[in-house]
């Protein structure tokens, strides 16, 4: 007899139905799992076993197969324990095969029956729901999280007993009260905190409003970092799609805590300089998230960004234009999303005071154009907005706080600016415009195109450099609610390029 | 004699009963190999069956026939080649097989 029980795995982002087949024969006992299996799954036998035994079931005697379908797509995830389980126990009649037909089941098993919360959860009830297997089990952890998706009737269970229950129809589902999803922490750092660097804050806003890319030179100490945690306090609150776009990828990291149910917050990464090009864009065997996947829908911060190692900068460099990340392994193609607003800090050399006017650079001529160069390479491609971090005065220092530009009014400049290029009927952020929309939605008049011509060949600009500018222009243009680019909006556009034209940075 | 043994011939005994009323004709009992033992040489029709008979009184420790491991397969093979080469040299239809017998009678030990 066989006997077939519904599930699902997931690679990458992406669910995929699961059949477990399970086929009890005559002969020398023997346990085998076959269907491309991860030593994972194949240790579910151990765990399986002693669940059943201890539980207080029989275990099938005989020549066990247990089969994986699609069987050439590889699987890994210890949610298959269950699902695994409940089949061998329809061969010895505990289950009633007709009721575990049209079920799903998702859940590890712990050596004493009990269901352990697994990764992964929200892909692969997304999918089960969409190929309309409407109930589904999982484990008790992982319920508010599967709970997200509409039109499925999540069952949660603690223990394999209960599970059996729960499909024989004598235990009826056990009521979870529905969680109140809350506001998120309405608690940010606030703009408001920061002594001087006006100008900072502006470039910012406006590299939020248009999803620029923007990177703050200046001497240690003058608050790039600052700035920088507090970005997310200027954010628009995430959609519920995006919501769910960043929670599934937390799901199958296995960040969501238990009983978590959404990402709510737009996530803030900011990996260390030291770390490795595969914790940057994930990897592995079976390929998990790296941390710029993990920023999906947020911030990705890279503090001293010149500190960071060839290797780690090169294999940014493609995601980041892409937004999306592609992983192959064993003929399988794995992928992961991340857009991201980059957000990047560095000093100005190796010691940090060059062209400062409190201390004297120590660094030689050779060290500064190497530290130059790293800032001109690749990453450098993305970012539109580049800013020098003024010195701050004292009086400034001394001065109360909240005096200047509050993170409310940065907030609302962004909201104005994102509104107001919607209504012209642009949906993407203003930094992943192509050029035809470039060309389209940023005219410039007479007197705007006389400073471009001069500003072009004064700061020797490239036309890359050049769409950049009417990029961000534009950006500029939407938050003061303008149709039109006009001078001042342009004006401040170059101003966040000069620093790099003039120290010879592309 | 110890428990297990009482009970591990007693099993072997109540086996070769069975096997004859099932039409298998004995070869030998009890065969010991270098390498390995088979505890019932029985043949049916042409085949050759080479049998590990498994007593348990109790299933705390599993099904009897769970008790048959790849080790102790990789033995009987061992021990079926021998038997083969000295005295039913060519013999080409063999099967190995398990005869598991649970019991929940508790034996007095003599």
């Amino acid at each position: 007899m066989l006997s077939r029980i519904t599930t699902a795995i997931y690679t990458g982002i992406e669910g995929h139905i699961t059949v477990v087949e399970i086929s009890v024969a005559k002969g020398v006992p023997r346990f085998s799992i076959v269907g491309l299996p991860s030593t994972g799954i194949l240790e579910s036998r151990e765990r399986v076993r002693s669940s059943i035994v201890n539980c207080g079931y029989e275990f099938p005697r005989g020549k066990i197969t247990v089969n994986l379908i699609p069987a050439n797509l590889r699987k890994t995830g210890s949610h298959l324990d269950l699902p695994i389980a409940v089949g061998l126990l329809v061969q010895t009649g505990a289950v009633n095969p007709l009721n575990a037909e049209s079920i799903g089941i998702l859940g590890e098993l712990a050596l004493d029956g009990r269901v352990n919360g697994v990764d992964g959860v929200l892909p692969m009830v997304i999918k089960l729901n969409q190929i309309g297997i409407k109930r589904i089990i999982v484990p008790a952890d992982n319920y508010y999280e599967a709970s997200l998706v509409d039109g499925a009737e999540i069952v949660p269970c603690s223990t394999l007993r209960e599970c059996i229950g729960l499909i024989n129809g004598i235990l009826l589902p056990r009521r979870i009260e529905p969680r109140n999803e809350g506001i998120s922490d309405p608690f940010h750092m606030d703009f408001n905190q920061i002594f001087g660097q006006e100008n900072a804050k502006r470039a910012i806003a406006v590299a939020v409003t248009g999803r620029h890319g923007i990177l703050m030179v200046g001497s240690p100490g003058c608050g790039k970092t600052m700035l920088a945690k507090r970005i997310p306090s200027i954010m628009p609150d995430m959609s519920r799609e995006e919501m769910l776009e960043t929670s599934i990828i937390y799901s199958v990291a296995g960040r969501l805590n238990i009983g978590e149910a959404l990402v709510k917050d737009r996530p803030f990464r900011s990996p260390h300089s030291s770390i490795s090009p595969a914790g940057l864009i994930g990897g592995g065997s079976y390929p998990v998230p790296g941390e710029l996947s993990l920023a999906h829908n947020g911030i990705l911060f890279l503090d001293e960004i010149g500190e960071f190692s060839r290797s780690s900068i090169e294999a940014m460099r493609t995601p980041v234009e892409d937004g999306f990340i592609n992983h192959f392994r064993h003929g399988y193609q794995y992928y992961y999303p991340c857009r991201f607003s980059l957000v990047m800090a560095s000093n100005p050399c190796k010691c940090g005071y060059y062209g400062s006017d409190v201390k004297m650079c120590t660094c030689t001529e050779r060290e500064v154009e190497q530290y130059r160069r790293k800032l001109s390479g690749p990453m450098m491609d993305r970012v539109d907005i580049k800013i020098e971090m003024e010195k701050v005065e004292y009086k400034e220092i001394s001065g109360e706080f909240g005096e200047g530009l509050s993170s409310a009014d940065m907030a609302q400049m962004v909201r104005k600016g994102r509104a107001f290029a919607l209504s012209e009927g642009r949906t993407r952020p203003n930094g992943e415009l192509s050029e035809e929309d470039v060309k389209m939605h940023c005219v410039l008049d007479d007197s705007c195109r006389s400073l471009m011509e001069k500003a072009y060949d004064r700061l020797k600009l490239s036309p890359r450099s050049y769409i950049k500018i009417l990029k961000v222009a534009r950006t500029i243009a939407d938050i003061e609610e303008c149709r039109d680019i006009n001078e001042t909006h342009l004006a401040e556009a170059l101003s966040y390029r000069i620093f790099s034209e003039t120290d010879g940075a592309a | 004699m110890e428990y297990s043994k009482c009970l591990g011939s007693f099993g072997e005994e109540f086996a070769v009963r069975v096997l004859m009323e099932m039409g298998f004709v004995i070869h030998d009992t009890n065969y010991k190999a270098r390498h390995g033992e088979i505890d019932i040489i029985a043949k049916k029709g042409s085949t050759l069956h080479f049998i590990e008979v498994k007593t348990r009184s109790t299933d705390s420790c599993g099904a009897p026939e769970d008790a048959v491991d790849d080790r102790k397969l990789e033995r009987m093979k061992a021990a079926a080649d021998d038997y083969i080469r000295r005295k039913r040299p060519g013999w080409r239809d063999i099967s190995f097989d398990v005869f598991a017998i649970s019991t929940d009678v508790i034996w007095d030990v003599a």
